[in-house]
């Protein structure tokens, strides 16, 4: 049998345009070229040298690893090609209060006793006055600390299988290394500024785009990465954009690369400061720095200058400003057009979530991939799921702002009094209640990363379960203290950040 | 702040469900100060029944390391792997919806598009041609835990009610719970409307801080002032008086459930090694010759569930929550995913507010979620014959399922939601075998390499009947 056996549907898509390059832009072509038969559709995605790319996160979120194996990317090659090292967490200084610090790793904290979650007994024991913080009993936190850092262990019995990590890598060069895969796969770039769109009289579909040169390029689906501008979705289609600035006021950033420090940690930092955060992540051939501020309580010179005075090494680069809004566009999907990337929608990096948001918005298009009928009650159910993401995620970050103690500024003055979203108000006011996390499996955000934030801006249960008094305390006790050893233990056994960087993915002198 | 003012927990329910709840809870509970009482009603006023719930790694009895070979062994349970609809869809044969799931996705796109795609190509193989459980079910054949059936991973447990309330009765006594075999007649409440005791038939009262009730006739929920709201399912879940019939006679076991319509409902049939139990489901209370034979007279339900499960400090739980008919999921079923929750929630003050809301929010889903499940039945059948059949094309489609209907209809498509008790592929397989085949297939399945993937298709088919056999 040959390929005059395979069928199509009749209404099977022709053409993928993807409109935009930059991560956005590249992380679809490479995921669609994975699923896509280029002989019956084809993908093509027109980008414009002149136009830079934001190039969104520097830092990832392990999910990561689930778009690395459906895309069918190699490890290895990938972190040598962005000069990636690799995160445990992020590191959160001075949020709750100046002074204070904890860790949002990418593990568990110690183990689960008689089936109740270790926290229970955390909280339990500190109320009898055990102090030892709870990032003790976390591998991530313990090595961290230490800049150690080994692959997990897949034996579920070891005590180093219990965490996970994720990236620093320079969005850029990922960018420019998913284009060379994607091209390898058969994506068709084409170089050149969009100027006109137009839409299908009958039913405001899009038809084609027009390039500065004149050329027009149809297509069945338009995907939108051009970022902020969302050429198609916004200025095309009119999506209207939903603003959560009243959750998240910070609408600018100043990015400040920097040398690389002695000593290579393998996690992000987020420093709290009197209108903002500074970012601090460390990467094989420079660390990216940049401070997220609010410009109503800050000028971009003071800003400038706040984070120049943070910077750990000294700056190699100009300062770079971005401006933001977060929220997100009504619909991502609309019509035969979908917005991934910024066009659709911008959360702060507090959690190094834009990745993920991009690669989720892939893997929901992959799932409901239309034809040339786009069924309503398929892109309706991608907006609603992608909806949902957004604000899972946005509810997680605006959390690390309102659980404040700082009086210090305008600022805090105002992200500790506003009125937050009422599935955060309800998740704080179950946790603080019962020591419960109000989620679902099918969050990003699971119940341990909660619990890492909640606990770390100090919002402490006032009650915990019923089934931590089957055990009797000392024993308890005992058992925690026994944890701790084997934590610190087995972090010390790991090699350092560096030396692990070194063997699995030194960049080779081009990239860096 | 350490300390807990719930000292004792009263558990009121009959024969499975109480007994279950109380072994449960003192496992839970076990080296803690809280003690445990059950009431209920004498073992020798429990009917004979059975009842379906979950069974291997996903029961709650392998949760609670309660061993399910002894168990099995104890009380004589057989397994089920799914549930035939007969006449609910007459131009189909039957409707067999295997639990578990069908072949894996490939390629990032769902297995039943593939086989939505060979369909629209004129291959009419089924879906169940790719479930294990349906080839197991075919054949006759199935234990758990068999070296010949690990591909099977999902499947319940069908238990005689008296000889697993026996079982459970004896465990809750080992672990310290008090018993008390009596009826409710009354409660006493405070002023701030909880709880404060329960007046039982021969007098006594039983006072406790906290309670549980698990009782099919809700009597302590359903005797608190302002118990709250009972959402009534009857608009969307027909049928509302059953009949039991016990027959005695040796069967093979047929591993699955039988659901059967006849013109004015359906009879659930349940058959356990050597006796058979016939539920008979009508509309109001219709004589006809089976329930003349009938051992007991016709009960009389209505389908709904409590808007909020737990109420100040008192938890409704199992069939005292949630009415269902009985159909593929027992009260069991539900009970037991309710103590799944609950055991993690217990409370340790009188005044858990956060934990009550937390728990009702969870359970109105999963509530939703069955109501739903269940539903998908009569939304697809199309039996016309009988009045009550007429009714039933007229039901009312929650929102929700409507929703999930549509999306399937069109790209046989489905998205799991928080708190979904069945798993896609159970979905999945209801809608297909009850003959709602999509409109069109994934798109995508049209990328993959059709001869490989029809010769993919042929292999699992291939292993799934083979491991039948073997």
């Amino acid at each position: 049998m040959s390929d005059t056996h395979q069928t199509t549907t009749p209404q099977a898509l022709r053409r993928v345009v993807i409109v935009g390059g930059g991560t956005a832009g590249w992380m679809t072509a490479a995921a669609l070229s994975v699923v896509i038969d280029k002989e019956r559709c084809s993908i093509e995605l027109i980008e414009s040298d002149a136009i830079g790319i934001v190039g969104v996160g520097e830092a990832t979120i392990p999910a990561i690893h689930d778009f690395n194996r459906k895309v069918g990317l190699d490890e290895q090659e990938l972190m040598r090609a962005t000069c990636a090292t690799f995160k445990l967490g992020i590191e959160f200084v001075n949020w709750s209060k100046h002074g204070d610090s904890y860790m949002h790793p990418f593990g568990r904290y110690g183990f689960d006793i008689n089936g109740v979650a270790f926290h229970h007994y955390w909280v339990d024991q500190r109320q009898r006055g055990n102090s030892v913080p709870f990032g003790e009993y976390c591998i991530p936190y313990v090595a961290g600390k230490q800049a150690r850092f080994a692959m997990p262990h897949t034996d579920p019995r070891s005590v180093l299988s219990t965490y996970s990590y994720a990236y620093h890598f320079d969005a850029s060069l990922y960018a420019k290394y998913l284009r060379k895969i994607s091209e390898q796969r058969g994506v068709v770039r084409t170089e050149g500024r969009i100027i006109d769109v137009s839409l299908r009289a009958a039913d405001g579909f899009i038809e084609a785009v027009t390039l500065e040169s004149g050329q027009r390029i149809e297509g069945d689906l338009f995907i939108d990465c051009s970022g902020f501008r969302a050429l198609l979705i916004g200025d095309a289609l009119g999506v209207d954009y939903e603003s959560w600035k009243h959750w998240l006021p910070c609408d600018r950033a100043v990015a400040l690369p920097s040398r690389n420090p002695d000593v290579l940690e393998p996690y992000t930092r987020a420093t709290a400061h009197p209108a903002g955060w500074q970012w601090r992540i460390p990467l094989q051939h420079r660390t990216g720095n940049g401070h997220v501020y609010c410009s109503d309580y800050m000028s971009d010179d003071e800003a400038t200058a706040i984070a120049l005075e943070h910077l750990e090494t000294e700056a190699i680069d100009d300062p770079r400003y971005l401006k933001f809004l977060a929220g997100k566009r009504r619909r991502m999907w609309h019509k035969n057009c979908v917005a991934i990337g910024l066009s659709g929608g911008f959360l702060e990096p507090l959690e190094s979530t834009s990745i993920y948001l991009i690669q989720a918005a892939i893997m929901k298009l992959i799932e409901r991939f239309p034809d040339r009928e786009f069924c309503a009650n398929d892109s309706a159910d991608f907006n609603a799921q992608i909806e949902r993401h957004f604000c899972q995620i946005r509810d997680f970050i605006i959390l690390h702002y309102k659980a404040t103690q700082r009086e210090d500024s305008d600022f805090w003055n105002y992200c500790r009094t506003m009125a937050i979203p009422e599935s955060l108000e309800y998740r704080m006011r179950v946790f603080r209640e019962s020591g419960r996390v109000a989620y679902s499996k099918r969050e990003l955000f699971i119940e341990t990363n909660w619990i890492a934030v909640l606990l770390g801006q100090d919002i402490v249960p006032q009650q915990t379960d019923m089934r931590v008094t089957c055990t009797p305390p000392d024993r308890i006790a005992t058992q925690m203290h026994q944890m701790h050893e084997v934590m610190k233990m087995a972090a010390a056994s790991l090699p350092t950040h560096a030396e692990t960087v070194a063997r699995y993915c030194a960049a080779s002198q081009a990239e860096a | 702040m350490t300390g807990s003012d719930i000292k004792h927990i009263v558990i009121v329910g009959d024969a499975a469900a109480g007994s279950m709840t109380a072994a449960a809870m003192a496992i839970s509970l076990q080296g803690s100060n809280v003690a445990l009482s059950l009431v209920h009603r004498p073992q020798t006023d429990t009917a004979p029944g059975a009842f379906l719930c979950r069974g291997g790694d996903d029961g709650l009895h392998s949760v609670l390391g309660i061993n399910e070979d002894n168990l099995r062994a104890d009380t004589g349970a057989v397994p089920s792997l799914g549930a035939n609809y007969r006449g609910f869809v007459p131009d189909a044969a039957d409707c067999l919806v295997p639990l578990g799931s069908h072949g894996k996705t490939l390629r990032l796109v769902d297995f039943h598009h593939y086989v939505a795609k060979l369909r629209s190509e004129g291959d009419d193989t089924a879906l169940n041609a790719y479930s294990y459980q349906a080839a197991a079910i075919a054949r006759g054949r199935f234990e758990p835990g068999g070296e010949s059936t690990t591909s099977i991973d999902e499947y319940d447990l069908m238990f005689d009610e008296r000889r697993y309330t026996s079982f459970m009765l004896e465990h809750a006594r080992r672990l310290g719970v008090t018993t008390l075999a009596a009826t409710v007649q009354s409660i006493t409440s405070d002023a701030d409307g909880n709880i404060t005791s329960i007046i039982l038939d021969n007098g006594d009262s039983l006072s406790g801080d906290f309670f549980v009730d698990c009782s099919s006739d809700r009597c302590v929920r359903g005797a608190m002032d302002n118990a709250g709201e009972f959402i009534d399912w009857s608009g969307s879940l027909p049928g509302s008086s059953i009949t039991m019939t016990i027959k005695e006679e040796p069967l093979r076991a047929s591993l699955c459930v039988d659901i059967a319509a006849h013109d004015s409902g359906w009879t659930q049939t349940l058959e356990m090694q050597d006796v058979r139990f016939e539920t008979r489901v009508c509309d109001g209370a219709v004589a006809d010759e089976a329930t003349m034979e009938a051992h007991a007279p016709a009960a009389r339900f209505s389908s709904g569930t409590f808007a909020a499960h737990w109420c100040r400090n008192c938890v409704a739980l199992g069939p005292a929550a949630t009415t269902v008919p009985p159909l593929e999921v027992s009260p069991m079923h539900l009970a037991q995913d309710a103590l799944r929750q609950f055991l993690g929630m217990l409370p340790r003050y009188r005044e858990s507010t956060a934990l009550a809301d937390e728990y009702n929010r969870i359970a109105a889903m999963r509530a939703a979620s069955v109501r739903d499940y269940l539903t998908l039945r009569f939304a697809l059948a199309t039996r016309s014959s009988g009045m009550f059949w007429q009714r039933v094309a007229e039901i009312a489609i929650p929102e929700a399922l409507q929703q999930r209907l549509d999306l399937f209809r069109c790209h046989g498509r489905f998205t799991v939601r928080d708190h979904d008790l069945f798993s896609k592929s159970n979905w999945v397989s209801s809608f297909i075998n009850f003959g709602a085949w999509p409109a069109s297939y994934d798109p995508l399945a049209d990328m993959i390499d059709e001869d490989r993937m029809r010769a993919d298709l042929r292999r699992l088919r291939t292993e799934v009947a083979r491991t039948a056999a073997g």
